[in-house]
């Protein structure tokens, strides 16, 4: 019993990150419970992302015209804190892998880590599989250009144009390199798209790209296109968003009445 | 069984991560501890597979003839670079590749940036929506009351300056990183719980 009550007491430490813990359990039933819905058959009404339609478009379209699309998958380290975008941006690109899987076709996917290149060969590899076409993966179609951001774009940008690509698709963790990638491309007339969370970075490839995502955005990516079981997430999200919002509001008038210093 | 294995030991990994940045134990802590650095072990020999996928990849371009020049550059800079690191570490040859190649690469590629800012803001400029109005003129409205003129005109525009950076920038600032907050703690509880599992 003693290294229960060890564990309990370091649990109940000063060191524990409380707020962090509270917003874990408060949302945690609130996801659980979502998502049992959603895989239960409930559909939770979705406002348009024109980017998440836009992409459902192009995957048709590389799969009726052989052109392939190129996935930028950015330079998050899965294990790292970029994990949940380099999630979001392998989502995107098991989306595009399974409908360019089906038809045999080709695709493009391209990162600035080496982690990130891996999981998306594994993707592709599953795709393949699945589809009935396991001999057309090679290996060849994930690319890993170095983990220099800006080496990475210049690698991306100079294989888009060499193997007639019909559109980019950057999404995940970008920088800078996010806008060098879009605007080197920008005379090859062709569809530029994406996004990511950093607000700096995002505000750089939003006035760049033709389609782009911001912040939340970026994580409903897969509810948006081929995760239903992401929708549940995305509904206890919007509750803790209210909760935010009115403890925001409640903590302003508080303030202002001079309850609070 | 090939997919159940993956997403049982990320499952198991990830839960113990939660549990480690929660819980100040020591036998906690070494756990952790011991799949940071998996982790990291892991990405080395990720590097090491991204290295050989670049090497084939250019391999193939250069024997297929479809931009032979650059794939050959990037062959000889990679495996020159390469072999004077393992060859001579820490010399004054890697060095000077680092100082006199390395950086001045890197530091013009950056500097285009600046000129893919001006062309990108040039595009957002042209007024097809509202956001586009917005855009241009909050812009050209910092734009102007940065210049010392500004505050002879009148006092106000520095101070109206300094209000639309403190409170509308900053709550759009705030109101996206809350927003991406919440994607981020949705996303981690989706692959911990295993109702996602991108990588497997």
């Amino acid at each position: 019993m003693e290294p229960l009550s060890a564990l309990i007491d370091s649990i109940l430490s000063a060191s524990v990150d409380l707020t962090a813990l509270a917003i874990l359990l408060v949302f945690l039933p609130l996801f659980v419970v979502f998502t049992a819905r959603g895989k239960a058959g409930y559909r939770f009404g979705l406002r348009p992302i024109p980017l998440y339609s836009r992409i459902r478009q192009l995957a048709s379209h590389a799969t009726e015209s052989g052109s392939p699309l190129q996935v930028s998958l950015g330079s998050g380290q899965i294990g790292s804190e970029a994990t949940p975008e380099a999630a979001m941006a392998l989502t995107v690109f098991d989306y595009v892998a399974r409908h360019a899987a089906t038809c045999a076709q080709p695709i493009h996917g391209v990162s600035g880590d080496a982690t990130l290149m891996a999981a998306a060969q594994g993707v592709l590899q599953n795709a393949r599989q699945e589809s009935g076409y396991p001999e057309n993966y090679a290996g060849r179609e994930c690319t890993f250009y170095g983990p220099d951001p800006l080496a990475y774009a210049a690698g991306a940008a100079g294989t888009f144009g060499a193997d007639n690509h019909l559109a980019l698709i950057a999404l995940g963790e970008f920088g800078a390199e996010g806008l060098w990638l879009s605007e080197a491309l920008a005379d090859q007339a062709t569809t530029r798209m994406g996004g990511t969370s950093d607000p700096s970075a995002a505000a750089l490839m939003a006035a760049s790209l033709d389609e782009a995502v911001i912040g939340e955005d970026v994580y409903a990516a897969g509810a948006y296109l081929h995760r239903p079981s992401h929708l549940g997430s995305l509904a206890a999200q919007d509750i803790l968003r209210l909760v935010i919002m009115l403890a925001i509001v409640v903590g302003v008038i508080m303030t202002s009445l001079g309850y609070w210093s | 069984m090939k997919r159940i294995v993956p997403i049982g030991v990320a499952v198991l990994c990830g839960l113990t991560m939660l549990v480690d940045f929660f819980v100040a134990h020591p036998l906690v802590d070494r756990i952790g501890a011991i799949l940071v650095e998996g982790v990291t072990i892991l990405a080395a020999f990720a590097l090491l597979l991204g290295l050989l996928v670049l090497l084939s990849t250019h391999a193939r371009k250069l024997k297929r003839g479809s931009q032979p020049g650059l794939s050959l550059i990037l062959l000889i800079a990679l495996l020159g670079t390469l072999a004077v690191g393992v060859l001579l570490p820490g010399s004054a040859t890697l060095t000077w590749l680092f100082d006199y190649v390395y950086y001045p690469l890197q530091s013009t590629m950056a500097a285009l940036l600046a000129f893919f800012a001006i062309s990108a803001v040039y595009r957002a400029f042209k007024l097809r929506n509202v956001h586009a109005w917005v855009l241009m003129i909050s812009s050209l409205f910092l734009f102007m009351a940065q210049l010392p003129l500004a505050a002879a005109i009148s006092p106000y525009v520095p101070m109206a300056r300094d209000w639309l950076i403190a409170v509308p920038v900053t709550a759009g600032m705030r109101g996206i990183l809350l927003g991406a907050a919440l994607g981020t703690v949705a996303t981690a509880l989706r692959i911990l719980l295993a109702v996602d599992h991108p990588y497997a």
